[in-house]
C-alpha cells in the first residue's frame, strides 16, 4: 500500500521542472537589455505593402489524407495484439474485432464517398 | 335537459356571444355582430325560461374549484332557485330587449363590435353575480359588471368634444365602486373568518337553524360592509354621485346596467344576505335612514335638471333609495317586486329618452326639444306610460309595487310614511315636468334637428311597445291581497324559500280600510302632481330657466346640493395634496436616490465585469488556471 | 442501451443517406431514430428488459428522466435547425449525424457507472460540438468559436483526467460504487489525493458547465456558433454535464459534502453575479443568451450543492423549463435571421408575427421566472428546496433574479415596441412549418408545463 509519502520525489521533481522553466522566463526577462524607442515599439514592417487578409483559406487536403492515415494506421496496430490472442479470445474476440472493422469500413466508405480522398477536384 | 345542464348554459350563451365579437367583431358584418349577441341574450332568456318551469327546489351546480386549500375551499358553483332565477330572468329579458334596442340606436357607431362585446360580457358577469351559489362568484361579478360598466360608460373616449369627460365620468364611477367593493371585500373576509364558508346555503343553515351567530358587533360589521358594498354598486348616500355622472356612456347602457339591472345588484345583494340582516337590527336600521335620505335627496335634485337622462338618473338613485328602505324594513319580497317593475318603466323610460336624443340628432337638454308629441307619437305614448307607471299612476304597475312599500313604512313609522310619500311626490313632480317640458309645447331645437325628427326603426320601436306593455301589466305579479285573497302576492309567495319568510303587510294590519286609504293617498298625490305639472307645464309652456337665473333651493337643486364641490374638497383634495407631498418629498427626494443609486451601481459594474471578457483564450486559460489554484488553496486552507 | 444503438445507427444512417440528396430523408430518419431512442429507453425502464447489457452503463430513472429530456431536445433542434441545414444538401447529414452522435455521448454521461465510461462520454458528447461550432465555415467568428472552444476543452479535458487520476490513486478504482464506498468507510481521514482529484474533477465540471470563473469560453462561442448549435449547447450539453455533474457530486462525493460545498456556493453565487452584471450590456441577442444561461447555471448549482431526495427531479425540471425557453428563443432567432444576431432586430416582432412573437415573449418571461410560465415553477422548486438549508445564497439567487428581470424585460419591450418610423419596415418573417410546430410546442410547454412540474 502506498502513502503520499512515497510520492514526495515526483513532488519534488515537478516543483523543480515547473521551477526551472518559471524561473528561466523570469531571469530572461529581467536580464535581457531593452531599449525602447518609437520605432521599436512600432509595428515591424518591411519590404512590400501586405495586400489582402492574412486569414486566406489554406487547402487541407494534404492535412487531411495524413490525419486518414493515422486513423487506419492505429487501426492496424490494434489487430497486433489480437492477432497474438487469436486462439485465447475464441469467438467473442473475433466478433468484436469484426465490429470494430466494421466501423472503421464504414467510416472509410463515408470518406471515400466524400470525395476526401480524390486529390483533384 | 335537466336544469343542471340547463343552468350552465345560461351563462354559456352570453359568454360564447361577447367571445366571438370580441375577437370577430371587427370583420364581420355590422348586422350579424347585433344579431349574434342580441340572439346570445334572448336564447339565454329562453333557457332561463326553461329551467323557470322546470324548478321545483334550488339546485346547486358544481362547476369546479377554484382554490383548494386547507382551511379555505371555494369552488364556482351556481344555484338556482327561486330568488337568483327571477333576476336571472329580468335580466336577460330586458337585456334581449336592450341588445335589440341598440342594433338601431349604435347603428352609425364606429365601435359597433367593441359595444356589443362589452353588452354580452356584462350579461355574463351579472348572470354569475345572481347566479353563483356563494359570495366569492358574487364578488367576482360584481367585479365584472363594475368592469364592463367603466367600459361602457367611457364607451365615447375618444369623442373629440366630450371624450375627456367621458372618460373621467368612468373613472368616478370606477372609483367610488371600488369604495364600495372594497367594503364588501371585507364584509366577506369578515364571514370567512366568522363561518369558515362563502356559501348561501351553508351560512344560511348556521344562522337560521344552527343559530350559530357572531357576536352583535361581528354581525354588524358583517352587515354593514356588505352594505357599504351595495351603496357602492347600488349608488346610495354617500357613494351616489357616479351615477349621474355614468350618464355619459350610451343610452341603451345607461338603461340595461345603470337603471334596470347592474345598480340593483346591491339590493340583490343584501336579499340575499337577509339572513345576516335579520340578526343585525342597527344595520337595518342605517339602511333605512340611509334609503329614505337618498330617495329625498335625489328626487330633491331631480326637481330643477335639465338634461333628460340626469333626470332618469337621479330618479333611480331616489327609487333605490325607496328599495333601500324597503330592505331596512325587512320587506324583501316587496323590494324585489320593485326591482322588477322598476326594471321595466326605468327601462322603458330610458329607451324612450334614448329614442328621443335619437330624434333630436343627440340633443339632450329638454330645454330645446318640446312639442314632441305628435312628431314622435309611439315615443311619447310609451313614456307617458313609463312616467305614469313611475309616478304611481292607478292600476300600472309602479302603483302597485310602491303602495307594497308605502304600507310597509305606514307600518313601520307613520314619519317615515310621511317622507316617503314627500320624496313620491317629488318624484311625480319632476317626472311629469319633464314630461310635459318634452313632448308638449313648441318646438325649441334647431330648424335642422326639427326637420331631422323621426321615429327610430323597428329595432327600437318595439322594445319600447313589449316594455310598455310590460310597465303597464307587470302589477299582476304582485297584487294587494284587498281584493284577491287567494291569488295575491304570487310573487312573494314565489320568493318566499329564498327571503326567510313572507313578512307581508295584510299580516301586519289586517284592515283593508287601512290599505284602501295609503292607496287613495298615493292616487291623490300622482294625480295632484299632474295636474299641477300640466298646468304649469303643459298649458302655460313654462320652460325651465337657464341655471344662472335660479335662486334659492332651486338653485340648490341645479347645483346638485352641492355634494360634487363638497366632496372634492373633503376627499379628492388632500388626497391630490398628499400624493404632491408624496411625490415631492418621498419619491423623488429619498426613494429615487435609493433605488436609482442602486440601479447605477448594478450597471456600473456591469461595465466591469464586462471588460474581463477579453476574447484571448490565454486569458481565459489563465482565468480557469486561477480557479483550480484557488480552490486548491481553499483546500490547503479547509484542511 | 438498445436507446443508444438505435440513436447512433440512425445518425450513421443520416450521413450515408445525405449522399442521395435528399434532406427530408435524412430528416425523416433522424427524427425516427430519435423517436426510437425515446420509446426504447423508456420502454426498457419500464418493462425491465435488456437485451444489450454493458455493465459501464446503467440506465436507472435519473438516467431515464433526463434521457428523455435531451432526447426530445435533440429532436426540436434537429427540427428547428432543419430549415438552415438543407440549405446546404452536401452537409445535412453531417450536421444533423454529428448532433445525433453528440447526444449519444449525453446519454452516456446521464448512464455512466465508472469513470472510463464518463470520460468516453464526456468526449463523445464534445468532440461533434467543436466541429458543429465551427460549421460555418464562411464566418470568421464561427471558427474562432470552435478552435476556443477546442482549446479551452482540451484544457478543461486535461484537468478532468488529471482528477480521475488523483482520485483513482486515493481510491484504486474507476467505479463509481466503489469510490463511494471507499468515501464512506473511510470516514473522515482521507488522503489529499482525493481531495486534489475532487477539486479538478469539479474545475472539469464548472468548466463544462460554464461557472464562474471557467466560464469566460461561453460567450464567444455562444455567439460565434451558428443559433442551432447554441441551442444545443444550451440545452442538450449543459444538460449531459448536468446529469453527470449531479452523479458524481451528489452520489460519488456525498460523503465529501462539507468539503466541496462550501467552495461551489461561493462560486456558484459568483457564476450568477458574472452572468447577471455582464448580461446587462450586450447588444447582441446569443451573446446575451450565453450570459443567461450562466446564470441559470448558477441557480441550478443550487440543486447539487443542497443535498436532498427531491434534487434531481428539481435539476431536472429546471433543465426542462429552461431547455423550452431557450429552444424557444433560439428559433425565433433563426427566424428573425438578423446577420448581426443584433437584440434590435426582436424590435416590433410581435407586429410582424404575432405568434412567433408571443412565443419569444414567454421565452423571456419564462427564464425571467414569470408565473405562471415554466420557468418560474423550475425556480421555485430550485429555491423552495434550497432555502433551508441556504437562507442566504436562496436571497442572492433571489436578488439576481430581480437583476435578471431587468434585461429579459427590456426584451420584452423591444419584442412589443413599434419599429421606428424613419427606418424601413422589416418585412414580416416567414416562418417554416417546422419551426412553427417547435414554436407551438414551446408555447404550450411553457404555457402548461408548469403545472404538471409541481404535481
Amino acid at each position: 500500500m502506498s502513502s503520499a509519502q512515497d510520492y514526495l520525489p515526483l513532488v519534488i521533481q515537478g516543483v523543480v521542472a515547473l521551477g526551472f522553466v518559471v524561473s528561466v522566463l523570469i531571469v530572461t526577462h529581467l536580464l535581457g537589455p531593452r531599449v525602447h524607442s518609437k520605432k521599436k515599439d512600432s509595428n515591424f514592417e518591411c519590404g512590400i505593402e501586405s495586400e489582402g487578409n492574412a486569414r486566406f483559406p489554406v487547402s487541407v487536403r494534404y492535412f487531411l489524407t495524413a490525419i486518414l492515415f493515422v486513423l487506419f494506421d492505429v487501426e492496424v496496430i490494434f489487430f497486433y495484439p489480437y492477432a497474438v490472442n487469436f486462439k485465447a479470445l475464441e469467438l467473442e474476440g473475433l466478433l468484436a474485432v469484426i465490429l470494430f472493422v466494421a466501423f472503421f469500413l464504414i467510416g472509410f466508405l463515408y470518406v471515400l464517398k466524400k470525395g476526401a480522398l480524390e486529390w483533384e477536384k | 335537459m335537466s336544469v343542471q345542464q340547463l343552468v350552465p348554459l345560461i351563462l354559456l350563451f352570453p359568454l360564447i356571444g361577447g367571445i366571438i365579437n370580441g375577437i370577430f367583431g371587427k370583420k364581420l358584418p355590422k348586422a350579424l355582430v347585433g344579431s349574434l349577441a342580441t340572439l346570445a341574450s334572448t336564447l339565454s332568456f329562453a333557457t332561463a325560461l326553461m329551467v323557470f318551469f322546470q324548478l321545483n327546489e334550488p339546485v346547486k351546480i358544481h362547476l369546479f374549484r377554484m382554490i383548494d386549500l386547507e382551511d379555505l375551499r371555494l369552488s364556482a358553483s351556481l344555484l338556482a332557485d327561486n330568488l337568483s332565477l327571477w333576476m336571472v330572468l329580468i335580466i336577460t329579458g330586458i337585456g334581449s330587449l336592450i341588445h335589440l334596442f341598440s342594433m338601431g340606436y349604435m347603428k352609425h357607431d364606429a365601435g359597433y363590435s367593441k359595444f356589443f362585446t362589452y353588452l354580452n360580457l356584462f350579461i355574463f358577469a351579472m348572470l354569475i353575480l345572481v347566479l353563483g351559489s356563494n359570495y366569492f362568484m358574487l364578488f367576482f361579478g360584481w367585479e365584472g359588471v363594475g368592469i364592463c360598466s367603466y367600459f361602457l360608460i367611457g364607451f365615447h373616449y375618444s369623442d373629440a368634444e366630450k371624450g375627456m369627460l367621458n372618460g373621467i365620468a368612468a373613472r368616478k364611477a370606477f372609483i367610488m365602486n371600488r369604495i364600495g367593493d372594497l367594503g364588501l371585500l371585507i364584509g366577506l373576509f369578515l364571514i370567512l373568518s366568522q363561518f369558515g364558508t362563502l356559501e348561501y346555503q351553508e351560512l344560511a343553515n348556521i344562522v337560521t337553524v344552527d343559530k350559530i351567530l357572531g357576536t352583535p358587533w361581528m354581525m354588524f360589521g358583517i352587515t354593514m360592509c356588505l352594505f357599504i358594498g351595495a351603496t357602492g354598486k347600488s349608488a346610495q348616500i354617500p357613494l351616489f354621485t357616479w351615477l349621474p355622472d355614468a350618464m355619459a356612456g350610451p343610452t341603451p347602457v345607461s338603461a340595461l346596467i345603470h337603471a334596470a339591472t347592474m345598480v340593483t345588484a346591491g339590493i340583490f345583494l343584501v336579499v340575499r344576505s337577509n339572513f345576516f340582516f335579520e340578526h343585525a337590527p342597527m344595520t337595518q336600521e342605517i339602511m333605512l335612514y340611509i334609503g329614505l335620505a337618498t330617495s329625498l335627496v335625489a328626487a330633491f335634485i331631480a326637481m330643477r335638471q335639465n338634461d333628460i337622462k340626469k333626470v332618469l338618473a337621479y330618479s333611480t338613485v331616489s327609487q333605490l333609495g325607496l328599495l333601500f328602505v324597503a330592505l331596512g324594513m325587512g320587506a324583501y319580497t316587496a323590494a324585489i317586486f320593485h326591482v322588477t317593475t322598476h326594471a321595466f318603466f326605468k327601462a322603458l323610460l330610458f329607451l324612450g329618452s334614448g329614442s328621443v336624443i335619437h330624434a333630436m340628432s343627440d340633443e339632450q337638454d329638454i330645454r330645446k326639444m318640446g312639442g314632441l308629441r305628435k312628431k314622435i307619437p309611439l315615443t311619447h305614448l310609451t313614456f307617458l306610460i313609463g312616467t305614469l307607471a313611475i309616478t304611481g299612476f292607478p292600476l300600472l304597475s309602479g302603483f302597485f309595487s310602491k303602495d307594497e312599500i308605502v304600507g310597509h313604512a305606514f307600518s313601520h313609522n307613520v314619519v317615515i310614511y310621511g317622507i316617503l310619500m314627500f320624496s313620491i311626490l317629488l318624484t311625480a313632480i319632476y317626472m311629469f315636468r319633464m314630461y310635459f317640458v318634452v313632448f308638449f309645447g313648441t318646438f325649441r331645437g334647431t330648424h335642422e334637428q326639427e326637420h331631422h325628427v323621426h321615429e327610430g326603426p323597428a329595432s327600437m320601436t318595439l322594445p319600447l311597445v313589449i316594455l310598455a306593455i310590460l310597465s303597464v301589466f307587470g302589477g299582476l305579479l304582485n297584487l294587494p291581497g284587498i281584493w284577491l285573497k287567494g291569488q295575491a302576492h304570487w310573487l312573494s309567495h314565489h320568493l318566499e324559500h329564498n327571503t326567510g319568510g313572507l313578512n307581508l303587510i295584510e299580516a301586519e294590519h289586517a284592515d283593508n280600510g287601512i290599505t284602501l286609504m295609503l292607496m287613495i293617498i298615493a292616487v291623490a298625490v300622482c294625480l295632484g302632481a299632474l295636474v299641477v305639472c300640466y298646468l304649469v307645464y303643459g298649458k302655460k309652456q313654462n320652460v325651465p330657466v337657464e341655471d344662472a337665473e335660479l335662486s334659492g333651493w332651486q338653485k340648490i337643486s341645479a347645483n346638485k346640493l352641492y355634494i360634487d364641490e363638497i366632496y372634492n374638497f373633503l376627499f379628492v383634495r388632500p388626497t391630490e395634496w398628499l400624493s404632491v407631498v408624496g411625490h415631492k418629498f418621498i419619491e423623488i427626494m429619498f426613494l429615487n436616490g435609493i433605488i436609482l443609486g442602486f440601479a447605477k451601481g448594478i450597471g456600473a459594474s456591469g461595465e466591469l465585469v464586462k471588460k474581463w471578457q477579453t476574447g484571448r483564450v490565454n486569458w481565459y486559460i489563465l482565468w480557469m488556471v486561477g480557479g483550480i489554484v484557488g480552490l486548491i488553496v481553499y483546500y490547503l486552507v479547509k484542511i | 442501451m438498445v436507446a443508444l444503438i438505435v440513436i447512433f445507427i440512425s445518425g450513421l444512417l443520416s450521413l450515408f443517406l445525405a449522399f442521395a440528396k435528399k434532406p427530408w430523408l435524412v430528416l425523416l430518419t433522424a427524427s425516427a431514430g430519435l423517436i426510437a431512442g425515446g420509446i426504447s429507453l423508456f420502454t426498457q425502464f419500464y418493462y425491465q428488459y435488456d437485451f444489450i447489457h454493458y455493465e459501464g452503463l446503467k440506465f436507472d430513472g435519473f438516467a431515464v428522466a433526463f434521457g428523455l429530456i435531451a432526447i426530445l431536445f435533440t429532436l426540436l433542434v434537429v427540427l428547428t435547425g432543419y430549415s438552415s441545414f438543407k440549405d446546404k444538401p452536401q452537409h445535412t447529414g453531417d450536421y444533423i449525424a454529428l448532433l445525433l452522435f453528440s447526444l449519444t455521448g449525453a446519454l452516456c454521461m446521464l448512464s455512466f457507472t465508472d469513470m472510463f465510461m464518463f470520460f468516453l462520454g464526456l468526449e463523445i458528447l464534445s468532440i461533434p460540438i467543436y466541429v458543429m461550432a465551427g460549421s460555418n465555415k464562411d464566418d470568421v467568428r464561427s471558427s474562432e468559436a470552435s478552435l476556443k472552444y477546442f482549446m479551452t476543452g482540451a484544457f478543461a479535458t486535461g484537468v478532468l483526467l488529471f482528477g480521475i487520476a488523483w482520485i483513482y490513486g486515493g481510491t484504486a478504482s474507476f467505479k463509481l460504487d466503489e469510490i463511494t464506498a471507499f468515501i464512506y468507510n473511510a470516514e473522515g481521514t482521507h488522503s489529499s489525493l482525493i481531495y486534489i482529484g475532487l477539486l479538478m474533477i469539479l474545475s472539469a465540471f464548472l468548466f463544462k458547465v460554464g461557472a464562474a470563473p471557467f466560464h469566460f469560453w461561453s460567450p464567444d462561442v455562444y455567439d460565434g456558433s451558428p443559433h442551432i448549435v447554441t441551442g444545443f449547447m444550451a440545452a442538450v450539453v449543459k444538460l449531459g454535464a448536468f446529469g453527470a455533474f449531479m452523479k458524481i457530486f451528489s452520489v460519488t462525493f456525498a460523503g465529501l459534502h462539507d468539503f466541496w460545498a462550501p467552495a461551489l456556493s461561493v462560486l456558484a453565487i459568483l457564476t450568477m453575479f458574472v452572468g447577471n452584471l455582464s448580461a446587462l450590456k450586450q447588444i447582441r441577442f446569443k451573446r446575451l443568451l450565453a450570459y443567461s444561461s450562466i446564470t441559470h447555471v448558477g441557480y441550478a448549482l443550487l440543486t447539487i450543492i443542497v443535498q436532498s431526495p427531491d434534487s434531481a427531479f428539481n435539476l431536472w425540471a429546471y433543465i426542462f423549463s429552461y431547455g423550452f425557453s431557450t429552444i424557444g428563443l433560439i428559433t425565433v432567432a433563426i427566424i428573425i435571421h438578423d446577420e448581426e444576431d443584433r437584440i434590435e432586430a426582436f424590435r416590433g416582432l410581435v407586429r410582424r408575427n404575432p405568434f412567433t412573437g408571443f412565443v419569444a415573449i414567454l421565452g423571456l418571461l419564462s427564464l425571467a421566472g414569470v408565473p405562471p410560465l415554466m420557468g418560474f415553477f423550475g425556480k421555485f422548486l430550485v429555491f423552495s428546496e434550497a432555502i433551508t438549508q441556504y437562507p442566504w445564497l436562496v436571497a442572492i439567487a433571489i436578488i439576481n433574479s430581480g437583476i435578471g428581470i431587468f434585461y429579459y424585460l427590456r426584451m420584452v419591450i423591444l419584442v412589443l415596441q413599434k419599429e421606428d418610423d424613419d427606418k424601413p419596415k422589416t418585412p414580416r418573417h416567414k416562418v417554416p412549418v417546422l419551426q412553427m410546430i417547435v414554436l407551438a410546442i414551446c408555447a404550450l410547454a411553457l404555457l402548461f408545463g408548469g403545472n404538471m412540474l409541481i404535481f
